[in-house]
């Protein structure tokens, strides 16, 4: 017994000790970002895997570990860690992150823009792999994750549809143009409202949660398009800077700063997605207490 | 500074976006909890 209470003690702390290494992490590499020697493991050759891979150890040891392991006191942790991100990120998109010599400042729209669209495709594919958890299992648990995925994924796509024009305006000199990139996504983004919609309609739990799986894992269908779209077909929208082929990418503090923000965006997602679960898990406990007093009611009644 | 006012405005909408919908989740969670705690209530009553 006391070896259980003293491992169970030793967890938060061990989890604090990670988060507050992946903190120091954070804050050392933009401090070298910032006086630009550049942060560590950034130079002319790197391809920006061990960027990228840096950024998200940062995201699982400073919000997913502590969000799982220790309750409510692990989930402020994660929201304050996540807010920290979210500090560097904008700071480092805004201060530290090259002008692009083409555009000029309006670039700096990419580093909301594309960790949306990132963000907004890593609730897309929870809510999906929930949906078909639900159709195999048959637990109301994976209905709330699928709707509560579904609809940050659509907060996301949002703010991707609506950073895109203002960036747009002045590169383009218009607002919108229906080219594949532009269209496949808005038809995703108007898809996952008509789910949210749809859910409205349907009273009954388990239909709602059978119609909501199958017409989730049917819109989710149109994500890979939207990814693909600007590798398949040529349009108005620029080809992409991350994998894609030999013309593409990226400065190597550009990537840094883009992978620091997409750690900032999902974290942000994964913060949202647990809230909005428990919302669901409310209402489904509020549906369960109005059922069982009406039972008690008719119950006395009959009597 | 060109364009600076449409960066501004990108990055403030996307702040109002993912915070507005925060604060709307919040809300919505404190009506359901202020309802659990009225049904315990008349649960106990009866």
């Amino acid at each position: 017994m006391e070896s259980t209470a003293a491992h169970s003690e030793r967890v938060p702390l061990l989890l604090s000790l990670l988060q507050l290494m992946a903190l120091v992490w954070l804050v050392l590499n933009t401090w070298l970002a910032w006086t630009q020697i550049g942060p560590v493991g950034l130079s002319e050759p790197t391809d920006g895997s061990w960027m990228a891979l840096s950024a998200f150890i940062l995201l699982f040891l400073g919000v997913v570990c502590p969000l799982f392991l220790s309750g409510s006191r692990g989930a402020l942790s994660s929201g304050f860690f996540v807010l920290a991100l979210l500090i560097v990120a904008g700071v480092a998109a805004l201060f530290i992150a090259p002008t692009e010599r083409t555009m000029g400042i309006i670039q700096r729209i990419f580093y909301v823009h594309l960790p949306s669209a990132a963000a907004g495709g890593v609730a897309l594919l929870t809510s999906v792999f929930a949906n078909i958890a639900y159709l195999t299992r048959r637990s109301a648990k994976w209905d709330w994750l699928g709707v509560s995925a579904a609809e940050v994924g659509v907060v996301c796509f949002t703010c991707m549809l609506v950073t895109g024009p203002i960036w747009a305006h002045p590169v383009w000199g218009f607002w919108w143009d229906w080219d594949p990139k532009l269209t496949s996504t808005f038809v995703l983004w108007v898809m996952y409202l008509v789910l949210l919609f749809l859910r409205t309609l349907i009273e009954d739990p388990q239909r709602r949660a059978i119609a909501s799986a199958v017409f989730g894992i049917f819109a989710f269908l149109d994500l890979p398009i939207v990814y693909m779209s600007n590798r398949w077909w040529r349009g108005q929208h620029p080809s992409p800077v991350l994998a894609g082929g030999p013309n593409s990418g990226l400065a190597p503090m550009m990537k840094y700063v883009l992978f620091t923000c997409m750690a900032a965006f999902i974290g942000l997602v994964i913060i949202l997605i647990r809230q909005r679960y428990r919302l669901e898990a409310a209402r489904h406990d509020v549906e369960e207490m109005k059922i069982e007093a009406q039972l008690k009611a008719a119950d006395r009644e009959a009597r | 500074m060109k364009n600076l006012g449409s960066v501004l405005a990108a990055y403030i909408a996307v702040w109002v976006i993912f915070f507005g919908y925060y604060l709307t989740v919040g809300l919505r969670l404190s009506r359901l909890a202020g309802e659990i705690k009225r049904l315990k209530n008349s649960q106990s009553e009866n």
